[in-house]
This record gives structure tokens, C-alpha cells and sequence, in this order.
């Protein structure tokens, strides 16, 4: 709406007060071109409506201007052009119109000038004097003839005055006598025609010149037929003479020759034109100068107001190419621009128009296949990150082209991306990696089109082992060929079989060797009570020694194979809701009393996170630990150190003890069966441990720390 | 540039409306403006250069109206032109409506007649609604020559007018 309102105050009104004030002013030049009176009643209006043309039309440009300057800085496209065209049209039409103008006005100032020349004026003037003298003389012998009759009447008795008027007109050259009393009255009257009687008034001026005791005498205009002379003389009395009444006045009017009247009357009126002329000589040559400026700017205005929508309409088709053209770079291909002209403009926006719609198509084609191919790779990519197993492909130049989650996941490599890094990053990120970055580029190298193999990979406390399987994709298939390798972590896998097949070593061995320990031992013990003294002492001690060695031997064998009856044990847990603060406390006092050169340090989480526990099998646990880190002391007090804290994976127990630590070559098997440093060891307890904590879904790692080894156990806890 | 001031102001044309005298006679009301007339040096020597100047008096019966222009009920108007007579040195002051012609040989003097001379009658019928009249004397600048009509319009020694008057109408007695 507000648009629409700017456009019309901004527009559409100048433009059409433009044409209504050019209308008026063609309408008032036929008028005034009619008659010069015609022209001059119309004058004014045809200036006034020439004016407001002239306003209207510096308005319409002034915001033409205002609009180019808000344009250029806005540097809006086709503006520079638009412009440098306003500006040629506007150079091409102005010249010639002030050249026209020049000399139009040069021509009529010097035309007008050739009116009036001094010989003229000097003739006129000469005219006119001598008309004024001949009239002069014409007065002054009519006054004369005045005075006479005055005189001629003053001896006559007033009573026949009026009958001798008569006589006195046809005595004399006046069309006219009359008399009158001082006081201008009508006394009587004489005149020539009757038929165009008309009463004689005596004029005031001319009464009180008469009254003044002076003679009257001046040529005057009649109507507009030319002149006559007017003669007004006091009848003066005698000395003799008898004076009856007020003084009279006697006036009359003299005719001018016809022949001198006809030349008098053209001389007027030839000296009245070429003196109005004269006068108005400069504002004559100011007037047409005005009107030459006003023609002037109204054809510079209209032609400058032209060019201006010339050129915009040049322009326009320029600009939406300039703007199609943009639109294109940005990407926008519907962009149409409307065919407006049959032109070579005309053309050139057609083919535009043509090219925009095959780009249109083409980039709609390319877009779709890249849909397609995004929509693919995405699909892909999905599928590998659900996929529990790791994938990379290499190509030619061992650059990663395709990753998943599980690979960094499995290789323990952060989140950070792997694309388009080169294998070696693997390595360079986690140093454990080498082998299998080595086997990988090896297999790489070798175009090994199908393969599998395990790799360790030893981590501190952990060795992990990694299935790895491989294949080549050849050239024909990839340009330049690629190499893709699947992976899964076997450790979890290995570490249950293994876990397995040791339950059942364990759960035979207890089986196949606790049977025949009791007979071995009673036989011993029957030995002993049967032979006991019926041998010679020497004998009898020897006896004596051999089955005590028995029996401590067959005690010994109890109990490693209890231990691997326990190890062999199916997990039957009765897990309660409890903390592990009392039975870490229940195992100190009982080993501080028991063993008291054990020296315990505890700094346990109070209040604990709730734990579901078998508090059998974590005393158990305790115990294990507890008497490793005993053992591991050779000589001197035995330091205990056990904390707990809590963190985002749960209950962190840590025990350390004051001991000889871990093997570092044996840190990565302290959890398999049977690996012990201990000469009476049975290398279970940290097996067992491992499978308590596997039991309760924690995790335990070990290392060494400043002085000793350092067991980690870290316990899920419950939300209550 | 007071003086100056001053002096122009004392050398600009002048018309005023000195008094209207209104009288019956029967059914008509006569009306007969007095004014004073000055003309400018400018206008005087217009005149002897041979200009002729068209003066209109010109009178409107008038209805008011509350909030828009009064209503004008009938109006009149009186042309007269003054023009120079160089053979004879007189100035002629002719009535166009009277067909009268008088001749002057001051200029003073035919300023003065005329002061005196304009007069409108009006019947009472034109009266009946009116509520007051209103009266002026203006030079007609349009009847000039066309090259004298821009420089009339702009220069204050061309203004040649008098305010426009207004008065009851006085009742028929």
C-alpha cells in the first residue's frame, strides 16, 4: 500500500500535472494566437502554465538524479550504464537547443532594435511639433475670432444677443456658439447642424479659466473622430455700455480642417504606436528573451527527462541479464527474465533465458545423482556404524578413505576423524598399533586379495588380540584400486575360552587327583599306627618321617586342588545391596590381630555408594588380595594402603602394599591361571580375583607404583 | 536604504476607498464609492508614452456562508480607460459602459473625476438575500500590452488597487 501511495505521489501525479500544465499551456497558445488581444488576455496564463511545466518537469528530474545517486551507491547492476547513457543522451540533446537559443535570441533583440531608429523618432517628433504648431495658430486665430464676437456681442443688448448669435455663426468658421452665465448656465445656443444637436455644456475647467477673467482657447479630441478647438471668452461690457445681470461667457467650437484632421489623426496614432513600442522596447526584448528561456528549459528538461527513461528502458533488459547472471553464480537457476523487446536485446535475453534452463536442467540432473550418491555414502555409513566390527579402506596412496565408529572404538583412538589421514596416523596416535598398521600396509602392498590373521596388541596390563581380515579391491573395480580391512577385538572372546578351558583343567584335575589323596593319606596314618614301634628305632624314625611327609604332602595337595575346585566353580552369587566399607573393616581387625606386623593405612569414602554385592566372594576377594600383598613383603613391616572414592564409572578401590610390585614382563599375564612368582603359589588368586570382579560386571587393572604394586578395582554402583 | 525604502513607498500608485455612500430612490439602491487615486511616475509615464490603462470597478452582493467562501449573489463592474492624446496634451478618460468620454489636460484631473464618478444602481430584488457588498478598483493588467503584464505583475509600482471594500447594505427606509 505505502508503495503504491509513494509511487503515486513520486510518479504517477508529477507526470501527470506535467501533462495537464503542458495541455494548458498549448491550449492557452491557440487562443492567444488568434488576435494580438487574445494573446494578450492569455498571456499570463500561458506563462503561468509554461512555469509550473518548468517546475514540475526540475522536480521530476531532481528526483531522477536523487534516484541515479542513491543507486550508484548502492551499486545496483546496469547503474554505471544507465548513467553514462543519461549523460551522452542528455550531451547529445542539450547543445543544439542552446545553440538555437543563442541565436534566436541574438536574432530578435536585433530585430526588435531595428524597430526603432533615431531617424524615425527624430521624424515623428518633428510630425508632432508641427501639428501642435499648426494647431497652435488654428487656436490662436479661433480665439481671436472669439474675442471678436465677444466684443461684437458686449454692444449688444443681452435680450438680442441670442438672435444675433445666429448671425455670428454663419459669420464665422464655428460649428457652435452658445452663452452661458458666469455660473456655466445655458443662456443660448447656435449651432450649424441641428440634427446632431447635443446641449452645450460649458466644461468646469473651462468655467473657472473664464471666471478667472482669462481667455480660453485648446484644442481637444472629439469622442474618437479626431479634434476640434474650444474657444471661451468673457463678453465684456463696454464703458458705455449698460451692464444688465451677471457677466456672460460666450464659448465656442471651432472645427479643424478635414484634410489637417485625417493627417493629425494619423500622426497620433502612428506617434501613440511607435512611442508604446519605444516604451515598452526592453521589456518587449525581456519578454520574448523569457519566453525563448522558457521554450529553452522546457525542451532541455523534456529531453533530459527522456533521456533519463531512455535509458532505463535500455538499460532494463542489461540489468535483469546482470541480475539473471548473478542469480546463476549464486546458484539460482529459475531466474527468467521477460522478453520485452523483438530487438537484439530482445534476442540476446531469449538465448539467456534458453542457456538458465539447460543449466537449470543439467545442475537439477547433477544435483539428484549427488542426492543419490549422498544418499548412498549416508546409508553407508550408517550401516558402518552399526557394524560391532572395525572397517577401513586405504587406497593407492594408503589414505583413509572410509572409517567407522568401531574403529576408533576397537583401536583406541578417540574420536577423532581418520578420513583422508595416512595409515601411519593409526600409529602415530597409539603407538601399540604398529603391527597391525605394518600388516596392514604389508597386505596393502602386496595386493593380498583375501587374508586373516590375529595381532596382539600389548597394552600396559592389557594385551588385546585383534582378528584382522583383509581384502584388495582391484583398479577395474576403484579407480586406482583400494584396500579394505575388517577387525574385532578376540581378547573377551580368547580370555572365556581360555577362562573355560581352565574351569575344566581345573574342575578334572580336582576331580581325578582329590579322589586317591584320603585312601594315600589313611594308608599313610595305617603305616604309621601298625609298624609304630615293632621297628628298630632307626627304622622307626624313618618311618616316622616318611609318613609325616605323607600326610603334609597330601594336605598340600588338598588344598591346591580345593583351590582349583573353587576357581572351577560355577558363579553361584547371592549379591545384596550393601557397601564394602564394613567388610574391608571386618578383614582389617581380623588380619591386625591375626598378623599384627601388618600395618594397615585406610582412607574409604564415607558415606559409600550402595553396591550389589556377595559378600562371600568379596571377602574372598579381600583375602586374595590381602595375603598377595602380605606375600609380596620379603622383609620388614608390611605397609597396607586401601582407599576408595567415587567417580563416574563408580566405586574405585584401590590396594597397595609396600611390596616388590609386578613383574613388568609378567604384567600382562598376572591374570591367567596359573602364573605365579611364589615358590608355594598355586596361581590362582589373582585369577580368582579377576573372575569375583568379572562376576559383580567391574573391571581390575594392576601396575606398580613408587614402591610396590597397586591392585585398581572399580565397582559399579546401584541408584537407590 | 530607509529612505529608499521610504521613498518608493511614497512614489507607489495608490487606490483607496474613502467612503461608499448608499441611498434609495424607490426601488433602487444607489451606490457610489468615493476614492482616493494616486497614480505612480511609473503608470504617468506609462500613459504618455502612449499605454492605454483599462481600470474596472467592480461590486458584489455577498451571502456569507459559516465555514466555506461567501456566496456571491450578482455582481457588476465599470470599465474605463485612460488614454494620452500627444497633439493635444490632453488625457481622455472614457466610460466603456457610458459610452462618455472626457478630456483632461492634467492627469490630477482625471484622477480626481474619477474618484468621483463611479456609481452602481441596484434593484432591490438583487438585494433581498444579500447580507453585505463589496467593492474595488483595480487596473486590469491583463488588458495590457503582453509585454508589460509580467513586470505590472512583479513591480509594486504597477500596483495599482484598492483593498477590497465591504459594507452593510443599507435598509430601505
Amino acid at each position: 500500500m505505502n508503495s503504491v501511495l509513494r509511487q503515486m505521489l513520486t510518479k504517477t501525479v508529477p507526470i501527470l500535472v506535467l501533462i495537464v500544465a503542458l495541455l494548458a499551456a498549448l491550449y492557452f497558445l491557440i487562443f492567444a494566437i488568434q488576435s494580438s488581444d487574445q494573446f494578450n488576455r492569455m498571456y499570463l496564463w500561458l506563462f503561468g502554465a509554461s512555469i509550473i511545466a518548468v517546475v514540475v518537469l526540475v522536480l521530476l528530474i531532481v528526483q531522477r538524479i536523487v534516484w541515479l545517486m542513491i543507486r550508484r551507491k548502492q551499486a545496483e547492476p546496469g547503474i554505471q550504464l544507465t548513467t553514462r547513457m543519461v549523460v551522452m543522451f542528455a550531451g547529445l540533446s542539450i547543445p543544439p537547443v542552446i545553440v538555437v537559443y543563442f541565436f534566436a535570441n541574438l536574432m530578435v533583440t536585433q530585430y526588435i532594435d531595428t524597430w526603432f531608429n533615431v531617424e524615425i523618432k527624430s521624424a515623428l517628433n518633428d510630425t508632432i511639433e508641427l501639428g501642435q504648431i499648426f494647431l497652435e495658430t488654428q487656436t490662436r486665430t479661433h480665439l481671436n475670432d472669439g474675442k471678436d464676437m465677444a466684443d461684437q456681442l458686449a454692444n449688444i443688448e443681452p435680450v438680442r444677443q441670442t438672435i444675433y448669435l445666429d448671425r455670428l455663426l454663419d459669420q464665422s468658421q464655428a460649428t457652435a456658439l452658445s452663452l452661458h452665465s458666469s455660473d456655466g448656465q445655458l443662456l443660448a445656443s447656435s449651432i450649424i447642424d441641428p440634427t446632431q444637436f447635443v446641449p452645450m455644456l460649458i466644461p468646469s475647467r473651462v468655467l473657472n479659466e473664464v471666471n478667472q477673467s482669462r481667455n480660453y482657447a485648446k484644442p481637444e479630441p472629439i469622442d474618437n473622430k479626431g479634434l476640434q478647438i474650444r474657444v471661451a471668452v468673457p463678453i465684456e461690457t463696454s464703458s458705455g455700455g449698460l451692464q444688465l445681470g451677471p457677466k456672460r461667457i460666450l464659448q465656442a467650437v471651432f472645427p479643424i480642417p478635414s484634410k489637417f484632421e485625417t493627417l493629425a489623426a494619423n500622426i497620433e496614432t502612428q506617434f501613440h504606436q511607435y512611442n508604446k513600442q519605444a516604451y515598452q522596447r526592453e521589456q518587449l526584448e525581456k519578454t520574448f528573451v523569457i519566453i525563448l528561456t522558457i521554450v529553452l528549459l522546457i525542451s532541455v528538461f523534456l529531453a533530459i527527462l527522456r533521456a533519463f527513461s531512455s535509458a532505463r528502458r535500455l538499460v532494463a533488459p542489461i540489468k535483469s541479464l546482470s541480475e539473471g547472471t548473478q542469480a546463476i553464480a549464486e546458484g539460482d537457476y529459475s531466474r527468467i527474465i521477460p522478453v520485452e523487446s523483438r530487438d537484439e536485446l530482445g534476442f540476446l535475453v531469449k538465448s539467456f533465458n534458453t542457456m538458465s534452463t539447460e543449466i537449470a536442467q543439467a545442475s537439477a540432473l547433477a544435483h539428484r545423482a549427488q542426492s543419490d550418491a549422498e544418499g548412498q555414502r549416508t546409508y553407508l555409513e550408517k550401516v558402518m556404524s552399526h557394524i560391532s566390527s572395525g572397517v577401513i579402506s586405504i587406497d593407492a596412496d594408503e589414505l583413509i578413505r572410509l572409517s567407522n565408529d568401531s574403529t576408533n572404538r576397537i583401536l583406541h583412538l578417540g574420536k577423532q576423524s581418520l578420513i583422508n589421514q595416512n595409515i601411519d596416523f593409526l600409529a602415530m596416535r597409539n603407538p601399540t598399533l604398529q603391527p597391525l598398521v605394518a600388516l596392514i600396509k604389508q597386505k596393502a602392498k602386496d595386493k593380498t586379495s583375501h587374508w586373516q590373521q590375529e595381532v596382539l596388541i600389548a597394552e600396559d596390563s592389557l594385551r588385546r588380540v585383534l582378528l584382522v581380515r583383509g581384502s584388495h579391491i582391484s583398479s577395474d573395480e576403484i579407480e586406482r584400486g583400494a584396500h579394505v580391512v575388517a577387525f574385532d577385538d578376540q581378547t573377551i572372546i580368547n580370555q572365556a575360552q581360555r577362562d573355560a578351558a581352565w574351569s575344566e583343567v581345573a574342575r578334572r584335575l580336582a576331580h581325578e587327583v582329590k579322589n586317591p589323596l584320603t585312601p594315600i593319606q589313611l594308608s599313610a596314618e595305617r603305616m604309621l599306627m601298625r609298624f609304630s614301634g615293632k621297628l628298630s628305632q632307626e627304622e622307626d624314625e624313618i618311618l616316622n618321617r616318611a609318613t609325616q611327609t605323607i600326610v603334609s604332602q597330601v594336605e598340600n595337595l588338598k588344598k591346591l586342588v580345593n583351590a582349583f575346585s573353587d576357581y572351577a566353580k560355577p558363579p553361584e552369587l547371592k549379591k545384596e545391596l550393601g557397601g564394602l566399607n564394613v567388610l574391608i573393616n571386618e578383614m582389617v581387625d581380623l588380619y591386625s590381630i591375626s598378623h599384627p606386623g601388618i600395618q594397615f593405612t585406610l582412607d574409604l569414602i564415607d558415606p559409600e555408594p550402595n553396591l550389589l554385592l556377595d559378600k562371600g566372594r568379596m571377602t574372598q576377594l579381600l583375602t586374595n588380595l590381602i595375603k598377595n600383598a602380605q606375600e609380596s613383603v620379603k622383609s620388614g613391616e608390611v605397609i597396607i594402603n586401601i582407599s576408595s572414592e567415587q567417580d563416574t564409572r563408580g566405586l574405585v578401590l584401590t590396594i597397595k602394599d609396600n611390596g616388590q610390585g609386578f613383574q613388568q614382563q609378567n604384567l600382562a599375564q598376572v591374570f591367567e591361571p596359573y602364573e605365579t612368582t611364589k615358590i608355594n603359589g598355586s596361581g590362582l588368586g589373582l585369577a580368582i580375583v579377576k573372575k569375583i570382579i568379572e562376576e559383580h560386571g567391574g573391571e581390575i587393572t594392576v601396575s606398580n607404583h613408587d614402591n610396590g604394586a597397586q591392585v585398581t578395582i572399580i565397582l559399579p554402583t546401584v541408584l537407590t | 536604504m530607509v529612505l529608499l525604502f521610504f521613498t518608493c513607498q511614497a512614489e507607489s500608485a495608490t487606490i483607496q476607498v474613502k467612503r461608499v455612500m448608499q441611498s434609495w430612490h424607490q426601488n433602487v439602491l444607489l451606490v457610489e464609492p468615493k476614492y482616493n487615486i494616486e497614480s505612480s511616475e511609473v503608470i504617468d509615464d506609462a500613459i504618455n508614452n502612449g499605454i492605454e490603462l483599462t481600470l474596472i470597478a467592480k461590486l458584489q452582493i455577498n451571502k456569507k456562508r459559516g465555514f466555506w467562501f461567501d456566496e456571491v449573489l450578482s455582481q457588476q463592474h465599470q470599465t474605463y480607460q485612460i488614454r494620452y492624446f500627444s497633439l493635444s496634451g490632453q488625457y481622455q478618460l472614457h466610460d466603456l459602459k457610458n459610452k462618455e468620454r472626457h478630456s483632461f489636460v492634467l492627469l490630477e484631473d482625471l484622477w480626481g473625476h474619477l474618484a468621483q464618478k463611479t456609481k452602481f444602481t441596484l434593484q432591490q430584488e438583487d438585494l433581498v438575500n444579500g447580507d453585505y457588498l463589496s467593492l474595488r478598483l483595480k487596473l486590469d493588467a491583463g488588458a495590457l500590452p503582453s509585454a508589460l503584464q509580467l513586470p505590472v505583475l512583479l513591480s509594486a509600482d504597477w500596483t495599482f488597487k484598492s483593498d477590497q471594500f465591504e459594507s452593510i447594505i443599507e435598509t430601505k427606509p
